[in-house]
């Protein structure tokens, strides 16, 4: 099997181990036998991962994953047949992972439609939101369109813009921040601004509305890096965390809907019928509600 | 037929199959110099693009994992065609271009293995959502020598000659 890292500087035998549901002792005697090879190449159980590392695990290993075609209600918000953009609703986990097997967009999509087959566990899928984040999601259905849409995101040739309701007032119109992000050794489900081990991290927002009200602001914020929880660190690191946010956030209370974070806008020229495409969709229903309960406040 | 008429006809093979070989040659250099590897560049949107990719395999990446029975099987071909050429005792026009196209073609695509280890290719085509396994210059040229090939050789058995 063969796939393609998404996390970065964790060791691959602790890297495969959570991702496969395999024991590290059987990895490293796999690595040992040299029937694991990251972009081609022999390495050691202490290697470190790097994001978009391809990964080739050469045996026949009684745990190759398959990911169910599950039935699930998606939003297709543009299909092709090179690729597809969908607009994923907010608590959806987007590719399967351990522990979570079911119920991602992965399994929803494979129902429908046949993906690029790069990455046995994460097929079509180029770029990520979290699971709370909702919004729009580029997916590849084949696999030349994958690696080129991969590239595009590399050199940032996908913009996506995206709406976030932070907690406290902004005063400015408009900001950048740039501080690296990387994994929090705290604690390894968290991100977070750090000169060790992280990688740079670029967010530019723009003020769209304040609420004195409630202490709240409405941002638009636009990514020249695409880290993990990228915007929801940044804002939280400037003092400005996303209303709702479970791992981020100002309260200690949270509803099941997750941060205030809605992937909203994206364009990009077609990679293959060079074709520019934008896609615009509106907020989820629970993120416009409360938009417009606070805003009837004021 | 004469001596060296019949030489001289050889010599228009060689000639032909040279220069295939030299376009071959300088549009695999242009192309891995303007592209970085693995770099796709659309010509024609949703159906032509140039992609800089080394193929070990051979025609549809058959034998992958056998580059140097491919390199064999190649230089065989050319020994054996080179043989052909030299006993044969007469040419029509239609052998000097179908010989000339497979002998060029081939070899352009022999010197790759020699020297890179791999063919260079970079022609793609897509239809609908078929994406045409990506080929070059040479494999033109060796595909329209055995269609004209197989075309002289139906034509023949019609008028009821045997070639050679």
């Amino acid at each position: 099997m063969e796939l393609e890292a998404c996390e970065d500087n964790i060791r691959i035998d602790q890297y495969l181990a959570s991702n496969l549901k395999i024991s590290r002792s059987k990895i490293q005697k796999l690595i040992k036998q040299n029937k694991i090879l990251v972009n081609g190449k022999n390495i050691n159980s202490s290697y470190l991962v790097k994001e978009k590392d391809s990964i080739l695990i050469d045996d026949d290993l009684d745990f190759e994953v398959s990911v169910d075609k599950e039935n699930i209600p998606i939003d297709v918000v543009y299909e092709d047949d090179y690729l597809l953009i969908i607009n994923k609703k907010s608590g959806m986990v987007v590719h399967p992972a351990p522990g979570n097997y079911h119920g991602t967009l992965v399994n929803a999509l494979l129902y429908r439609f046949s993906l690029s087959n790069l990455d046995t566990v994460r097929p079509g899928i180029v770029h990520r939101i979290d699971k709370d984040t909702s919004g729009l999601l580029v997916v590849a259905k084949d696999d030349k369109t994958h690696e080129l849409l991969s590239d595009m995101i590399k050199e940032k040739k996908i913009e996506r813009i995206y709406y976030a309701l932070v907690d406290g007032i902004i005063p400015h119109e408009t900001g950048t921040i740039d501080a690296p992000i990387g994994r929090d050794p705290n604690n390894r489900e968290k991100m977070k601004v750090t000169d060790i081990n992280s990688k740079n991290a670029i967010t530019h927002f723009k003020v769209l509305k304040r609420f004195p009200n409630v202490n709240q602001t409405l941002i638009e914020c636009k990514l020249e890096t695409g880290r993990t929880h990228q915007i929801r660190v940044h804002m939280a690191y400037i003092g400005y965390p996303i209303y709702n946010d479970p791992v981020y956030g100002k309260r200690k209370e949270t509803t099941e809907f997750g941060q205030f974070l809605h992937s909203k806008k994206i364009t990009f020229i077609h990679p293959i019928t060079l074709e520019r495409i934008e896609k615009e969709v509106g907020l989820p229903k629970e993120f416009q509600d409360y938009l417009e309960k606070i805003n009837i406040q004021e | 037929m004469y001596e060296w008429m019949v030489s001289r006809l050889k010599k228009k093979i060689l000639a032909i199959s040279t220069s295939i070989l030299i376009l071959d040659q300088i549009l695999k250099f242009l192309v891995t110099s303007v592209l970085h590897y693995k770099e796709t560049v659309f010509i024609i949107p949703n159906f032509f693009y140039l992609d800089y990719i080394k193929n070990q395999g051979g025609a549809f990446s058959i034998f992958k994992n056998h580059p140097l029975l491919l390199l064999i099987v190649g230089m065989i071909s050319i020994v054996f065609l080179g043989y052909y050429i030299d006993k044969k005792k007469n040419f029509h026009l239609i052998e000097i271009i179908y010989l000339s196209l497979i002998m060029g073609g081939i070899l352009g695509n022999l010197i790759d293995r020699l020297l890179y280890n791999g063919v260079i290719d970079y022609l793609g085509f897509i239809f609908g959502n078929y994406y045409f396994p990506i080929f070059n210059f040479a494999d033109i040229s060796i595909v329209s020598g055995v269609i004209l090939l197989f075309i002289d050789s139906i034509r023949r058995d019609k008028n009821g000659v045997r070639s050679m």
